[in-house]
């Protein structure tokens, strides 16, 4: 008895290369400690940029700078650790514009909507 | 508000919410067309429900770098031969059953669930039965009487009785044994099946 | 200082319980007071039945065969949600006539609700916890429990759902459309429509697995992902304005952006959930792609946290809620983007998907994104209903109960999610990487020394959470009793002394 069990031969000659290469086995660690530090390295420079900026601190732009070298150290060790070759390296990059550019968008916004509304109406909304 | 510049407007972002949700629900509602029919049972990823009259294996696939279900010769559930509709069927009887019976509160199935018990996805394959002639006879037993037959492998964490009748403990086992040839991307990983065929 | 600590601390709590003056309140407002009531009964619902799942894994023949870990872990996660559910519909119906500038429409109606609503949870807990489990057949999954994590509730149960949602729709749509939109209820209003319309796709069943955790995921992620985010966000936009006194226009700008942002990658986001489901393998690409863009507007809205505490040096008016805002920001930062990241991509998340490591996130991320934000609500409201009072600082025996139940409840959740993801850790590595995932593999791993420690320092620190419970709950009971100061005007400066 020769059942078709739907296309398993065909989806299979169908596909394109290997989607995924997991982590080895002694890179687990590794993988998430990096990917912990990329979120954590990012909030450290957007809190260093946004405080500098608005306390006119001069210290905390190089701060800044150091915070985002290191995520970037560690957005390298990340993509090693995860295999991210092939079009995964797309994702590097973006994470790596990302973190970048978010927190520069976000104080621009930030100095833009409260302005504008600030010469609206003096205080509050507290009705 | 004269010179507030365009792109920090409560009104661009308005629209901006409105139609970045719009998009991505959009594709999203594109992709799930195009999943539910590749994941309809036997279609590409998902096997039709008389998988159960067959041998499941799961070996490892160059091309795609993951391991894949493969299914093989004739080797009937119970011994008996379905059809579509009498695996279908079964196979039901055993999903709900998973259901009644809460399982997925302390076990997985396809890694969701809780994490109290193994997961299920290969269950139907585990070497822990030994070999594909004792593998019905021992699921059988476990699930009519798991308090005599727990398989706790030290840790005395032991299945209640659920009160799991004789047909509904061949739908569990069916549904298992389905479920064990659903591709998963390789989910879980490395995991290695029972020796095929002998002892 | 001294008599508040010789005071019999059973007295506030019977005080609260018989009649209250509410007759300050809006119908809303009572309303609401009703729902907090709920939420906090089933909060300490969920600690409990957590508890005894917990001790469970410690001591596997603790309540087995009389109060399984199933149920207990059912009663647990489900209490989770309806509890937070609960909050927010309390939240929603205290802001509802404030925001919309008339009174509630349908209030004798919304009341009759919110006892069908809760009678209904009572009826399904109490069944989960007598009846259990039943025969595999429709009439289970009708009437008992429908075996799905998270929408266990039984079918019947979950029309009786939809149908409570469209009245609360009903009341809350007709009395913002009786009186005035605004960004934030027009946002609101929408969001609930999404969330209703995403629970019917947990109401139906099918023999195909595949396909049922589909349209699963569609409820779960889709709710706590997406949908809750944005009322959360509503919720919080309104409860900015009334404790820091910000503005309308810039917290509705911030709304929109918050929702652009949230749905820009959550919505997606939904593929990390559909790896190893039978999904094809594209899946693996766009939800690791997307998820691992999830944190980026966290991390960036970091910057306007900044920005905006230091450019107005806002006077809070409602200690207590400032500090459960202030560790929301820290708890969904933690729980939603660091633990949530380090395992979204399919690499890794291959090792780990069921593993421990999902509860660990799991615990902080619900903690940090929506209990914080329930409880900074309910000191919102209590501060309103005790007449307006001061709850600024310096408060009587200061405020010691509400400082070391938010340091007990943060410590207990963190030193959680560590003790789990150290469980995880090992359970991803012996089970999965060495072990080849088999049954063998996984209870070694589940007997491995740092797995059993980590389960250990989960129960301490679960212990240390309901001491900060308790206390939090005895403060909701009293905090602002015998206030005599009138509550400080957010746009004032110094103190305002009634």
């Amino acid at each position: 008895m020769s059942t078709d069990f739907g296309g398993f031969g065909e989806w299979r000659s169908a596909r394109p290369s290997k989607m995924i290469d997991p982590v080895e086995l002694q890179r687990i660690a590794v993988a998430a400690l990096s990917a912990g530090g990329i979120v954590l390295f990012g909030a450290a420079y957007a809190i260093c940029l946004a405080l500098g900026r608005l306390k006119g601190l001069a210290i905390l732009r190089p701060l800044s700078y150091l915070a985002y070298l290191a995520l970037v150290a560690v957005t390298v060790l990340f993509a090693w650790a995860m295999n991210l070759t092939g079009a995964w390296a797309v994702l590097t990059v973006v994470l790596l514009i990302g973190y970048f550019v978010a927190p520069r968008a976000i104080w621009r916004l930030s100095v833009a909507t409260h302005e504008s509304s600030e010469r609206d109406t003096g205080t509050g909304d507290g009705e | 508000m004269s010179n507030e510049v365009w792109w920090a407007s409560q009104d661009f972002w308005r629209k901006c919410a409105i139609f970045v949700t719009a998009g991505m629900f959009l594709v999203l509602i594109l992709l799930t067309f195009h999943s539910l029919a590749a994941i309809t049972a036997g279609q590409d990823r998902v096997p039709a429900y008389s998988v159960i009259n067959h041998r499941i294996d799961y070996v490892f696939d160059e091309e795609r770098n993951m391991k894949v279900p493969v299914i093989g010769e004739e080797a009937p559930l119970f011994g008996e031969v379905l059809t579509e509709a009498e695996a279908k069927a079964l196979v039901d009887l055993g999903k709900l059953t998973v259901q009644a019976k809460n399982c997925m509160n302390c076990h997985t199935l396809l890694g969701n669930g809780a994490y109290y018990a193994p997961d299920l996805t290969k269950a139907w394959l585990d070497p822990g039965w030994g070999n594909e002639q004792a593998r019905e006879l021992l699921m059988t037993m476990f699930l009519k009487d798991p308090k005599t037959n727990a398989r706790t492998y030290g840790t005395n964490r032991r299945m209640p009785d659920l009160g799991v009748t004789d047909e509904e403990v061949r739908g569990v086992i069916a549904f298992l044994k389905w479920m064990s040839a659903v591709d998963t991307n390789g989910f879980p990983q490395g995991f290695e099946p029972l020796p095929q065929g002998g002892s | 200082m001294a008599e508040a600590a010789i005071t019999n601390p059973l007295r506030p709590a019977l005080d609260a319980v018989a009649a209250r003056d509410t007759s300050s309140l809006s119908a809303g407002q009572r309303l609401a007071l009703k729902y907090f009531l709920v939420a906090m009964v089933l909060f300490v619902a969920q600690m409990l039945f957590g508890l005894l799942a917990g001790l469970q894994f410690l001591y596997p023949e603790f309540l087995y065969g009389v109060l399984d870990f199933n149920v207990n872990r059912m009663v647990h996660i489900n209490a989770m949600i309806v509890w937070m559910l609960y909050g927010f519909i309390g939240s929603i119906y205290w802001l509802v006539e404030d925001e919309a500038g008339v009174e509630l429409v349908g209030a004798k109606l919304a009341n009759i609700n919110f006892w069908v609503l809760t009678s209904a949870v009572a009826v399904v807990v109490v069944v989960y916890l007598v009846v259990q489990v039943g025969p595999g057949n429709k009439m289970s999954i009708w009437f008992i429990n429908e075996g799905r994590e998270y929408i266990e509730a039984p079918r019947w149960a979950d029309i009786g759902i939809v149908v409570c949602m469209g009245v609360f729709f009903y009341t809350v749509a007709g009395t913002f459309m009786k009186g005035r939109w605004s960004g934030i209820s027009g946002t609101l209003v929408l969001d609930l429509i999404a969330l209703a319309g995403l629970y019917l796709a947990g109401m139906f069943y099918t023999t195909n697995l595949s396909v049922d955790q589909y349209w699963w995921w569609w409820v779960v992620h889709l709710w706590v992902e997406a949908t809750w985010e944005v009322l959360v966000g509503c919720i919080m936009a309104w409860g900015l304005m009334k404790t820091l006194g910000a503005r309308r226009e810039i917290v509705t700008t911030w709304l929109y952006i918050e929702v652009a942002m949230m749905f820009g990658a959550g919505i997606l986001g939904l593929g990390h959930h559909y790896f190893w489901i039978g999904t094809p393998e594209y899946w693996l690409g766009i939800g690791g792609f997307f998820s691992a863009l999830e944190p980026i507007p966290l991390v960036a809205m970091v910057v306007h946290a900044v920005y905006d505490a230091g450019r107005h040096s806002f006077q809070s008016r409602n200690h207590p809620a400032l500090a459960w805002l202030i560790a929301h920001a820290f708890g969904n930062f933690l729980g939603a983007g660091v633990w949530g990241f380090i395992h979204t991509l399919p690499q890794i998340n291959l090792y780990t998907h069921g593993t421990q490591w999902t509860t660990s996130h799991g615990h902080l991320a619900f903690f940090g994104a929506y209990a914080t934000i329930v409880i900074a609500f309910i000191y919102i409201a209590l501060q309103r209903w005790r007449g307006d009072v001061w709850m600024s600082g310096d408060l009587p025996d200061r405020g010691w109960k509400w400082k070391w139940s938010l340091g007990l409840l943060n410590v207990g959740m963190l030193g959680m999610t560590i003790a789990l993801l150290i469980a995880g850790y090992e359970q991803s590595f012996i089970e999965r990487a060495i072990g080849g995932s088999t049954w063998a593999a996984y209870f070694e791993g589940q007997t491995q020394p740092w797995f059993v420690q980590g389960m250990q320092w989960r129960m301490v620190f679960g212990v240390v959470m309901t001491a900060g419970l308790v206390l939090l709950l005895w403060d909701f009971l009293t905090i602002g009793r015998g206030e005599t100061r009138l509550a400080k005007e957010v746009h004032a400066p110094g103190p305002h002394v009634g």
